[in-house]
């Protein structure tokens, strides 16, 4: 019997964060894994534990700057989120409040577009350096 | 007497693993290994971590298997443990069996 694919998403966090000289043998070791019957939960938990893991590690040398990132994306997001909660107590249906709400999502959504970037697009990739030389 | 790091408790599960299973060691053998006598879940980035740090202070070294379809066409990577490794888990061993000596009968533990 073949087993589904493995979950979409959890898939893009492991190409993404894993990385380094034993990159491939563990997102193998994790394919195999889920190909000889591990659970979808099981996968995401490894690709969450990844992402963890490289967050951790990325931070560590330089935690004023992502502070400082980090914090900016939350700012947005809190930002966003009174905004909308404003709106909500106007509580009257007309092209202010309708635009007030938009203000809010837009808010919102900023918030998280500059936590994704954070995470992906800074000058150097997020990377679970994981040390070693594996022959060929 | 000089600085030495002392080997974590996945550290030295990782490398008794190893030993044992001799030429088949890598990544989900080694987990298993470790769950079967442990009972508990290893996260293969944790161990992947503890692999890249044991192999950079030279207590393992590794080889490229052949990529295989079940992993996606991705290789294995084989770990041994290298005379360094086998003398660190040796003293690691000889230290935890002096201090276990001393202690008393745990409650609910048979001697």
């Amino acid at each position: 019997m073949t087993r589904s694919a493995p979950p979409r998403l959890a898939t893009w966090l492991l190409e993404r964060f894993a990385a380094g000289p034993l990159r491939e043998s563990l997102i193998g070791d994790i394919l195999e894994q889920y190909a000889s019957g591990r659970s979808s939960t099981w996968y995401v938990r490894q690709a969450l534990m990844i992402v963890f893991v490289a967050l951790v590690i990325l931070v560590h040398p330089r935690p004023r700057r992502w502070f400082r990132a980090f914090a900016l994306g939350a700012v947005t997001v809190v930002m966003g989120l009174v905004g909308g909660t404003l709106a909500l107590d106007l509580s009257a249906h007309n092209w202010l409040v309708v635009s007030i709400h938009l203000g809010a999502f837009g808010y919102c959504f900023a918030g998280v577009m500059v936590l994704v970037l954070t995470i992906t697009s800074l000058d150097e990739p997020v990377s679970l350096r994981l040390v070693g030389s594996a022959r060929d | 007497m000089g600085r030495r790091n002392y080997l974590g408790q996945l550290e030295v599960m990782a490398l008794v693993a190893m030993m044992r299973l001799e030429d088949d060691a890598y990544g989900v053998a080694i987990a298993k290994e470790i769950e079967l006598a442990s009972g508990r879940d290893v996260p293969l980035a944790s161990l992947y971590l503890t692999l890249g740090r044991l192999e950079t202070n030279g207590l393992i070294e590794s080889r490229r298997g052949e990529p295989t379809p079940e992993r996606g066409g991705r290789a294995k990577t084989f770990f041994k443990v290298t005379a360094k490794g086998i003398r660190e888990v040796r003293d690691a061993r000889r230290a935890l069996t002096t201090l276990w000596n001393g202690v008393p009968t745990l409650a609910g533990e048979r001697r």
